[in-house]
């Protein structure tokens, strides 16, 4: 094939290796023996995309691709991130909702109060006011 | 130029575009792939974060530093494909035989991790759905944890079997010489498939055994 023509030495691919196994131990270190509490979640994220664009590009050999082939997977990763993304703001969103008879014991989601969606114009909501 | 034993089909008018056309089958599946599994991170994403105590809670009860070890195997399996596909381009039949050979030495170590991890869990009682009894894991949320664990590392497990029997047939191809520097088409796009069942694994190792 036409890309072939540089020498790649397998030596790059060895070190794609030594930068995803140190990333590797680096999540597993902050998630179990750091704990980065709020932040966790976002960091051990960002690791695995990386590892993850790594992978892709150097072991799939996404960077050599031409065209139509290119485009594939980042496609399906926008549709992952649209199905993920709406349906936790609809998990968000959620409002209280109003009976007529005034009984609101009944319309209380059995789930964590953490998780429940404060009511209009109180201060620690952020949507929907 | 296609003869009886010629892996090279007249119809794509040429071994580049036969090439091109099985690379991009290949992707297009992985695309559907990645929304299969999109599905059960969906599920997991919204019950998180309905449940986020209760999923660091239950978290703590699965192997953490096992399954670091298995983020390693199967990394390291993942660079031995990717030699696998570096050695054919040169022609190199036999070494590409003996890292595809490794690669599936370290999937089958994962696969005997995984296994002990499911048994320890039947132990515990945490197996999901009706079968859950454990006594430290009473609030409502664990279950649902754990049966999104068994979806997700089950549903992972299933892809591993499959990509290793393909392996097994990559390195029987090889040693027979059907792959050679010029026609390794099977030996690229099966590797692409290994990788992403390890993609999926660096996403599901953090989400599931990481919880805060």
């Amino acid at each position: 094939m036409a890309q072939e023509k540089r020498k790649k030495s397998a030596w790059e691919y060895v070190g794609v290796w030594a930068v995803l196994s140190v990333l590797t131990v680096t999540t597993w270190v902050l998630g179990s023996k750091v704990q980065l509490g709020p932040y966790s979640l976002p960091v051990a994220m960002l690791i695995s995309v990386v590892k993850t664009v790594l992978v892709a590009m150097f072991f799939m050999h996404l960077v050599e691709q031409p065209g139509a082939r290119r485009v594939v997977f980042p496609v399906s990763v926008v549709f992952l991130a649209l199905l993920m993304g709406v349906a936790l703001i609809d998990a968000m969103t959620r409002v209280r909702m109003a009976r007529p008879d005034g009984i609101q014991d009944e319309l209380e989601p059995m789930r964590p109060a953490s998780t429940r969606t404060a009511p209009p114009g109180s201060p620690t909501r952020w949507m929907g006011n | 130029m296609s003869t009886e034993s010629s892996p090279w089909e007249d119809h794509f008018s040429g071994p580049e575009n036969q090439s091109h056309a099985a690379q991009l089958g290949m992707w297009i599946f992985l695309g559907s792939e990645v929304l299969l599994f999109t599905n059960l991170f969906v599920g997991y994403a919204v019950y998180r974060y309905y449940y986020p105590d209760v999923f660091a809670e239950a978290s703590k009860h699965l192997k953490t530093d096992q399954a670091m070890v298995q983020t390693l195997l199967l990394v390291t399996s993942s660079l031995f494909v990717a030699l696998a596909v570096h050695f054919i381009r040169r022609g190199r039949q036999f070494l590409t035989a003996a890292v595809l050979g490794a690669a599936i030495v370290l999937g089958v170590a994962f696969l005997a991790i995984k296994g002990w991890e499911y048994y320890e869990h039947y132990k515990e009682g945490l197996l999901p759905g009706e079968f859950f009894h454990n006594e430290e894991l009473t609030k409502q949320g664990a279950n649902l944890f754990f049966t999104l664990y068994f979806l997700l590392t089950g549903l992972h497990a299933i892809h591993m079997m499959v990509a290793l029997g393909l392996l097994t047939w990559l390195v029987w191809g090889a040693m027979a010489g059907t792959y050679t520097a010029e026609y390794h088409i099977p030996v690229e796009v099966g590797g692409l498939y290994w990788h992403l069942v390890d993609v999926f694994w660096l996403f599901i190792f953090p989400l599931l055994y990481l919880v805060e």
